[in-house]
């Protein structure tokens, strides 16, 4: 068992803080036509945050589903910059970023299980220290992917962390409806891994069993089923309604117990936080968003980069399509988001 | 110069906005993220943000109307030099509108003469015998519509029925000027709903009166006690209350088909009645949750609370969803029999004629009595006849007698 010191308690909420204020600049940048369609963080900020203090930045790597990126901080500022592009639809947001062990978001779900895999199955092909950690949903593990990638990873023994989070709902399916079973964790079972349940409002807890996976897997144990039990406390996407399904007495109760107060409210009685010291977090935390939404802005962008990435050499379709849009002139150029008026 | 913030596709793939309400006019000082204006779209309503500081020039459009994605929202003097505006990101780039699309798509000659559509619009095209070579669509750079093609279509396959229960008590009614105005907002879904309903379902109705003379004896009584909430108990209150005992006894009638043409029965687990309002926006349906755990007075202090939040427009979706069962109350317009659609997800319907008294025979003397007409609307693939008259008589049993209510059911 390991306990997080204070001062890592501390590090994990300043960036569950943060995640949480830019979380709100995030939903007016698509509310404003700004940016697209994005997934809050609200709800998440711990089992996140915790996650990424329990893990070495220098040897392991984060594959995220697509809620996570605001609380990575501690792998470094390029996670924000690099989901800026992405939220801006910049191509460049999707690409493996050079300096971080952070992978671009993944929307198909449970993809990445199979990728963190086999990621992690290569690192011990190749010696390399570290271990993998995915991150996915409820919803993702009714998936295919899910099973036969944790079935493999437990055959191959892989240095890898499964870290659902469960947060109740897949976009607006309810998991009484997802699943018969009890616990997720419980599949853990039928793979030959530990599987174990967790509070994931709880940083303490999410540090904890993130870093008993860790030395599990450093040791050569191989992977760890992680079920962290959260709500999500906002919409499934800006696209999406969560009134017209989620109880409101379930919102309710569940903001009683909302992450980002439960750990102000630890640190408030060991007098590590006040009101202050959030404030600046706060703004601290907008500055660096706003910075790295313009820094996304001006990235430049080809009129047809939007033809670039399917294929190594264009179809004739695509060839035709890319013609077409670089003849139509200067409008072509007006993809930019943010683009002069005519 | 102005910073001009265009209505954005804030969903996915939506094409206009109703504007609700304003929190600004014009000459306004706002901040960066401050609340402008509400919005309904066809998903939900939202509130959209300010994308800079400054003072308020322009609004683009009245409460009440509705903007396409991309055309002016408002204009904000931030202080700037150049005119600016905030569109759309890449990724949600879509804006189809058929007036003057903002930024407008290059106007790009056609490499070969393939009409521009989508496949599935082709498909529907072949279907309804439309030659699409010959037209010119009104989507971005001439792309043709699935609208398109149903205007070009030999017999137009657009519905718009409009039923009988939802006539309004409001200003305006009945009034549109002369010409086609497309059916959008509550108008459009009742349309959409009515139309489903009334191809899916098979309704049978069985109709009778009551004899209502305890009913409002019962009524009247209960107003006079001195109690919060006794004037709201109604004739409908009542009505509610018996029809939830009647469903707890019949969960079937509370039931629905699921499926089309009809591959399951689901019952479901609670009672939630929806009531129908007529609103002046058209007719809306809040629901009573839970029905069947309510008491008389808290039924009645539920429905006037949903009904008051339907004709201000102040529900939640919450509010509007989850029906199992629906009571129409037309006698309140006047009236006495009705035929009622079921609304789609629900198996029955119950009508509520206007109480009046009425000429009944009582031991071979015709007397004037206050009657109460009432009629249950049943979907024939779950309810047949003997079923339909012995819920629709549980209900009337309890109405001609109030006290039964205070028997367990």
């Amino acid at each position: 068992m390991t306990r997080p010191s204070d001062e890592q308690l501390r590090a994990i909420l300043v960036d569950m803080v943060g995640a949480r204020a830019q979380a709100g600049r995030l939903w007016n940048l698509q509310r404003q036509g700004q940016i697209g369609t994005l997934a809050p963080i609200d709800g998440h900020e711990a089992v996140v945050a915790a996650t990424a203090h329990a893990l070495d930045p220098a040897s392991d790597w984060i594959l995220p589903q697509y809620r996570e990126p605001l609380a990575l901080q501690r792998f470094g500022p390029e996670v924000l910059d690099q989901y800026m592009l992405y939220n801006i639809g910049h191509p460049d947001g999707s690409r493996l970023p050079p300096s971080v062990r952070v992978a671009p978001l993944q929307i198909s779900l449970a993809t990445q299980i199979p990728h963190a895999v086999g990621l992690a199955w290569g690192m011990t092909l190749r010696h390399q220290p570290g271990v993998t950690t995915v991150f996915f949903g409820d919803g993702s593990s009714s998936e295919g992917d899910f099973h036969e990638a944790v079935n493999l990873a437990g055959v191959l023994r892989a240095p890898v962390i499964l870290l659902c989070v469960n947060n109740q709902w897949a976009i607006s399916t309810p998991l009484h409806q997802q699943t018969a079973a009890e616990s997720l964790a419980d599949r853990a079972v039928g793979y030959g891994i530990p599987g174990v349940r967790i509070d994931g409002n709880d940083a303490a807890a999410v540090f904890d069993a993130v870093d008993e996976a860790r030395q599990l897997a450093l040791g050569g144990g191989g992977p760890t089923l992680i079920e962290a039990n959260v709500y999500r406390l906002g919409a499934h996407t800006t696209a999406d309604d969560p009134t017209r399904y989620v109880p409101a007495e379930d919102l309710r109760a569940a903001r009683t117990n909302d992450p980002v107060h439960r750990l102000v409210s630890h640190l408030a009685d060991l007098g590590l936080w006040d009101d202050g010291a959030q404030a600046e977090i706060e703004a601290a935390a907008l500055v660096r968003i706003d910075e790295a939404f313009e820094r996304a802005m001006a990235r430049p962008l080809a009129a047809d980069a939007v033809f670039d990435h399917c294929f190594l050499t264009d179809t004739p379709r695509i060839a035709r399509q890319r013609a077409t849009l670089l003849a139509a002139g200067p409008h072509g150029h007006s993809i930019s988001p943010r683009s002069t008026d005519e | 110069m102005a910073f001009i913030f265009r209505l954005p596709d804030i969903g996915e793939g939506l094409e206009e906005a109703e504007i609700v309400e304003w929190f600004v006019a014009i000459g306004d000082e706002v901040l960066r993220d401050q609340p402008l204006v509400e919005v309904l779209t066809d998903k939900a309503s939202s509130e959209l943000p300010s994308p800079v500081a400054g003072t308020v020039l322009l609004l683009g459009a009245d409460e009440g109307t509705r903007l396409q994605v991309g055309e002016v929202l408002i204009e904000i003097d931030d202080g700037s030099t150049a005119p600016k505006v905030a569109s759309e990101p890449l990724s949600t780039q879509t804006s189809p509108t058929k007036s003057q699309p903002p930024t407008p798509l290059p106007e790009v000659a056609p490499l070969t003469a393939r009409p521009k559509a989508a496949p599935a619009t082709r498909r529907l095209a072949l279907d309804l015998g439309v030659d699409l070579t010959t037209m010119i669509g009104t989507g971005p750079g001439g792309r043709i519509t699935v609208n398109d093609v149903h205007a070009a279509a030999p017999a137009s396959t657009s519905t718009g029925g409009l039923s009988n229960d939802d006539s309004t008590a409001s200003d305006g009614l009945g009034q549109a000027a002369a010409g086609r105005h497309a059916l959008r907002g509550i108008r459009g879904v009742v349309a959409r709903n009515m139309t489903q309903a009334w191809t899916e379902i098979p309704h049978i109705h069985t109709m009778d009166e009551v004899d209502a003379s305890l009913l409002i004896d019962f009524r009247d009584r209960i107003r006079d006690m001195d109690r919060s909430g006794a004037t709201r108990v109604s004739v409908l209150v009542v009505a509610a209350v018996a029809t939830a005992r009647a469903l707890r006894r019949f969960p079937v009638v509370n039931g629905h088909v699921d499926g089309h043409p009809g591959d399951a029965m689901v019952i479901p687990e609670h009672i939630h009645l929806g009531i129908a309002t007529a609103t002046k926006r058209g007719l809306v349906v809040p629901v009573v949750h839970h029905a069947d755990t309510l008491d008389l007075f808290t039924m009645a202090d539920r429905i006037s609370s949903v009904v008051g939040a339907a004709r201000s427009d102040d529900l939640s979706a919450a509010d509007l969803s989850g029906a199992t069962f629906t009571i129409t109350n037309y006698g309140s317009l006047g009236g006495r029999f009705a035929t009622p659609i079921i609304p789609p997800g629900q198996g029955a319907i119950l009508g509520l004629g206007a109480v009046a008294e009425r000429p009944v025979a009582i031991d071979g003397e015709v007397v004037a009595r206050p009657t109460l007409p009432m009629v249950l609307g049943a979907d024939h693939r779950l309810i047949d006849g003997d079923l339909a008259e012995a819920f629709r008589r549980a209900v009337a049993d309890d109405l001609a007698e109030p006290l039964h209510l205070l028997i367990g059911s």
